[in-house]
């Protein structure tokens, strides 16, 4: 039932891409209603800042407009594309901020300090969306380890690199927590989802 | 390379989190093995889904009137030097591209806003997005050298690759220069050539590259620091967007 209902939405998503590919508006204001509060709610989490996140979203929605026609669904899916592009954006936008206020140096500080918060915020939430609860649970069985490993690269932007300078741990033990978290997480929402 | 090579490659890549000279053999071994690029664009979905973890956040409901206007703006207030820059937003553009996909990039700076490197433009010059290299205006010998750019987000630089390259006399290598948009020529340094038969060379984008609308090859003798470039080889992303 899941399973189908997923499948449904992911038609009417890469119909809708399709269809905005033709630049048809009316597609593109649906896929705004869809969209529009998971990517403004990720770009918050990264930045902070209303403004910041919404220039974040508006930057996305035009790429989604002039790009459709680009998007490649052997790649991912629409929903992964868009989510991808504002992760990226974020990213990118906090590293600018920081280069020109010299504020790099507080930041990398900040994450050094506990490099596991934002998910275990996250964590603790009770999340009344069956789906985001899911993610809880798969996320959850995680070890700390795999946790901080992902943490740092997905919600704070480190390469592998960065990450195994600032744990003080060797670079082959970076990939293999990463590649163990989140091939546990694969498996776990592959069952569930 | 073992299994468990290819899933821990696959899954720093979905992370965003490849750099340096394991993003180029990602890339490399995506095109040669469909399976590894399958794997990524899975791991990339539950990567995705991390974002689920976000609070659950309505948009503010004027950020859909000003998507909406700033989309549909007419097309001359969209054209490029006519919308209103974010500076941040090209490099975005670019990261992007090159975190979710293979990504080949041609560069083309623009004037007045190239002081923070941030705002360098890239643009994505494939002429088919589905292409994983873009074609080069190759000279004889050259014709069916393949060569790209690939910007590397983690690093903020670009990879600047080439295969099939002739071999060259012990005497003379392989030098990068970038573009500038009144065809000047910087040094980027050389070219070098691995033992798998790929030339390639990191670039910065240090102050002394301010804009740029590709990239060049040269051939230069060996033991001098060449000022006054030889003849271009090579010019890489010749089909600029801007």
């Amino acid at each position: 039932m899941k399973e189908n209902s997923q499948q449904e939405d992911r038609s009417i998503e890469l119909e809708l891409i399709a269809r905005i590919a033709r630049s048809e508006r009316a597609a593109f204001e649906e896929l705004y209603t869809r969209y529009s509060n998971i990517l403004y709610a990720t770009a918050f989490k990264f930045l902070k800042q209303d403004a910041d996140a919404q220039d974040v979203v508006q930057d996305v929605f035009i790429q989604i407009w002039d790009k459709a026609k680009l998007y490649d669904p052997t790649k991912g899916k629409p929903l992964t594309w868009v989510l991808t592009m504002t992760r990226n954006r974020s990213i990118d936008r906090i590293r600018a901020i920081q280069r020109r206020s010299r504020l790099r140096n507080d930041f990398e500080t900040e994450t050094t300090v506990d490099e596991s918060t934002e998910i275990r915020e996250a964590l603790s939430k009770v999340d009344a969306n069956e789906k985001g609860q899911i993610l809880r649970d798969a996320v959850s069985s995680l070890s700390l380890q795999q946790r901080v490993v992902i943490e740092m690269a997905f919600f704070r932007g480190h390469t592998q690199t960065e990450i195994a300078e600032k744990l003080g741990e060797p670079l082959g033990t970076i990939k293999a927590r990463a590649r163990r978290g989140l091939m546990k997480l694969k498996e776990s929402l592959d069952e569930q989802l | 390379m073992t299994h468990d090579q290819i899933e821990e490659l696959a899954s720093l890549a979905a992370l965003g989190a490849l750099d340096g000279e394991d993003l180029v053999f990602w890339e490399e071994t995506k095109i040669s093995d469909p399976k590894a690029g399958k794997l990524q664009a899975e791991l990339n979905d539950v990567a995705a889904q991390l974002s689920f973890l976000a609070t659950e956040t309505k948009a503010p409901d004027e950020l859909r009137k000003r998507v909406m206007n700033t989309v549909f703006a007419s097309d001359h207030d969209r054209k490029p030097g006519n919308t209103p820059v974010n500076p941040q937003s090209h490099l975005g553009w670019a990261a992007t591209a090159a975190v979710a996909a293979i990504a080949i990039l041609a560069l083309v700076g623009t004037a007045g806003i190239t002081a923070d490197k941030e705002s360098v433009v890239v643009a994505d010059a494939r002429p088919n997005p589905q292409d994983l290299h873009i074609p080069l205006r190759g000279y004889g010998d050259y014709a069916g050298v393949r060569a790209g750019v690939l910007w590397d987000s983690g690093q903020l630089g670009w990879y600047v690759q080439a295969q099939g390259l002739p071999s060259l006399p012990a005497t003379h290598r392989y030098h990068v220069w970038a573009v500038s948009p009144n065809n000047q020529l910087q040094s980027c340094g050389e070219l070098v050539t691995t033992s798998t038969g790929t030339a390639r060379c990191f670039v910065l984008p240090a102050n002394s590259i301010d804009s740029m609308k590709g990239f060049a090859v040269t051939v230069e003798p060996i033991g001098t620091t060449p000022s006054q470039p030889g003849t271009p080889a090579l010019l890489i992303s010749p089909q600029i967007q801007s």
